[in-house]
């Protein structure tokens, strides 16, 4: 519905501001480190569109998972300025940035991140938990996901148990249990096989045709190809902005 | 976040090392089990003071003829005291207005014998107030009467057990029994009374085992006496009667210290004083064990929360503020210190059992002590499981999430 919301947004030209899901002026992130300053991300400006599919390359250390980090809101940008859906992130209490955070963006880790002593669906729903949604819902939505992806069976296994694509399956379910609208990907096929990448990419592929807004980080460069738009970043700089 | 979820969520946490929580959790079992334990056996001995004090009454108080020590019967000698004495009666009553009624008292023990059943019993010489002032009950028959005492009438009133053992068979009313070499007749029979199972100084005398004689039968050429037993009409004015009886006899007796004025509402305040220092002792150990507890649990949050620092960062990153994750740990904590503190209160109220039932003592668990049982432990959980809370909730979430 938020997706629907968003592509009936970006089609109206006049409302072009408003289409804009984040925007980033010269943001920096400087990290104190044992006596000297290390700047992981230096004056970016960007903005990015809803429905839009970006993938930010760059090689290790270029400020990649930074700049991720600063779009999901679990990090504030030392100075510049961030706008998700037109709030200024830095205007945010812990609450508040939380509560958006629930709201608004959905995380794929490389590592799948999911908590090993809870089931498939009970880290599927896990979201739920801090959201509004009543909690007799939860489960419903949780295994229409599941049965989405394909791993409806797999519910009450622990993720131990599961392959490493069904593991990301739960993952991506989980991430889009709350409806948001951003998808940030860290690497999410990095430590896949390439047959179960490749499913997994097309499922990511689906989701923004359906209108869903995709930022993934990738080393992959023919993975980033596959985005509507690449972003080089480079030792906190960012080098290239390309449409593909 | 939904309570519910939040006590499954903090459930599961437990849940994860079992063990280790149950170990944690023992040292709050254990505190909260010895403090219900030890109230419950204050709480018992509390419960029996009051109800002996109950049954004699909260407005009785008693001159007594004191056990004289070598001191003081020389200082009473000395000061020329005549004693414990009917006259002491009559001044108290005289003087103070608040006596209701007011009875002296001479007793002797005796053999008493009808046909072939004999008891070793009691005899209490008294006058007629005598039932009024100790408030007994007849079963059969009258008590001793102003006329019994002005013509000192060999009559007697049986207690209910000693009437019993004498009259196994027969009504022991309009009976005549034998009271060493003297005969009395039988004019009444007491019901029996419920008395405490171990004796007191408040209720020394077994009226049940008790035969009740007019006090002019029992001739004392100096009017001597061994109680004077007496009723305040109002419970309010117990203790200033006290203090005025205290002053009357004092003075009556020149000054010598030969008697000993017993005030069971004194009693109740020498006994609640008592009772703090035991609750302050009480409260010391209470302190430590929870305290010790509480390290327990302190350490075992903070090692769960190291050890799940990364899923931490995985709930921030799916939308759990700071608050959210203070209140899954802290929830853990309570529900470990609660789920010990209700074990330990039953653990407490068996110890507390099998304490009344070994030793004898008298026990009694009242919810005052577990409510505060309980909110010592919940007030444990709190105290010793925000620190760790807090520190999950402070990790840094992109830090959290790194973290192996």
């Amino acid at each position: 519905m938020a997706a629907a919301r968003c592509r009936a947004i970006s089609t109206s030209s006049r409302l072009e501001l408003l289409s804009l899901l984040a925007q980033a002026v010269d943001i920096h992130r400087v990290y104190p480190r044992a006596g000297h300053a290390v700047s992981a991300l230096d004056g970016v400006t960007l903005d990015i569109e809803c429905g839009s599919f970006v993938a930010v390359v760059g090689r290790s250390g270029s400020g990649k998972s930074t700049l991720l980090n600063l779009l999901g809101c679990l990090d504030q940008p030392t100075s510049g300025q961030l706008l998700l859906q037109g709030t200024d992130t830095r205007t945010l209490d812990d609450t508040a940035a939380s509560r958006l955070r629930n709201r608004l963006i959905g995380f794929l880790f490389q590592s799948f991140n999911l908590i090993p002593q809870m089931t498939v669906l009970e880290n599927v729903e896990t979201p739920l938990l801090y959201s509004e949604c009543p909690e007799s819902e939860w489960r419903g939505r949780a295994e229409r996901l599941l049965e989405r992806l394909g791993i409806l069976e797999r519910s009450s296994h622990r993720p131990a148990e599961l392959s490493g694509g069904e593991a990301q399956r739960a993952a991506l379910a989980r991430a889009l249990v709350t409806e948001p609208e951003l998808l940030l990907a860290d690497e999410p096929t990095g430590n896949l096989d390439s047959r179960t990448g490749e499913e997994v990419m097309v499922l990511l592929e689906e989701l923004v045709a359906e209108g869903r807004t995709l930022v993934l980080v990738t080393h992959d460069s023919n993975l980033a190809e596959r985005a509507h738009r690449v972003i080089e970043l480079s030792d906190g700089k960012l080098v290239q902005d390309r449409k593909t | 976040m939904k309570p519910r979820a939040l006590t499954r969520l903090a459930w599961r946490g437990l849940t994860q090392h079992r063990l280790r929580s149950i170990l944690s959790g023992l040292g709050i079992v254990f505190g909260v089990g010895a403090v219900i334990a030890m109230l419950s056996v204050g709480e018992g001995a509390r419960r029996e003071i009051l109800a002996e004090v109950g049954r004699l009454g909260i407005t009785r108080v008693s001159v007594r003829a004191g056990d004289l020590s070598e001191e003081t019967e020389f200082d009473a000698r000395t000061l020329q005291s005549p004693g414990l004495t009917v006259a002491d009666a009559r001044a108290i009553s005289e003087v103070c207005p608040t006596v209701a009624s007011l009875a002296p008292v001479r007793e002797r023990s005796e053999q008493i014998t009808r046909a072939n059943n004999r008891a070793e019993a009691a005899i209490v010489a008294t006058t007629a107030s005598f039932v009024r002032t100790e408030e007994l009950v007849l079963r059969q028959g009258r008590f001793l009467t102003d006329t019994d005492l002005r013509e000192a009438n060999r009559v007697i009133v049986l207690g209910h057990d000693l009437a019993e053992s004498l009259f196994p068979y027969e009504d022991a009313v309009g009976s005549r029994v034998r009271v060493e070499t003297d005969w009395y007749a039988v004019v009444g029979v007491l019901e029996p009374r419920e008395l405490s199972r171990r004796g007191s100084r408040l209720s020394s005398r077994n009226v049940n085992q008790v035969a009740f004689v007019p006090l002019s039968v029992v001739p004392e050429p100096t009017g001597r006496v061994d109680e004077i037993a007496i009723r305040i009409d109002e419970a309010d004015a117990v203790r200033d009667s006290a203090r005025l009886i205290e002053s009357v006899v004092t003075r009556r007796h020149r000054g010598a210290n030969d008697f000993e004025l017993v005030v069971p509402q004194e009693l109740i305040a020498g006994y609640e004083r008592a009772r703090f220092q035991f609750n302050v002792v009480v409260g010391a150990v209470a302190a430590i064990s929870l305290i010790v507890g509480g390290i327990g649990i302190m350490n075992i949050m903070l090692a769960n929360v190291t050890e799940r620092i990364r899923e931490v960062g995985v709930r921030r990153s799916l939308g759990a503020s700071r608050n959210d994750i203070v209140q899954q740990f802290l929830m853990e904590a309570l529900l470990l210190t609660g789920s010990g503190g209700l074990v330990g209160i039953v653990l407490g109220a068996v110890a507390s059992f099998a304490v009344s039932s070994y030793a004898d003592w008298p026990t009694a668990l009242s919810l005052r002590a577990v409510i505060a049982a309980m909110a010592l432990a919940v007030g444990t959980g709190v105290g010793f499981g925000l620190y760790p809370a807090i520190q999950a909730a402070h990790q840094n979430p992109v830090e959290a999430l790194r973290h192996e």
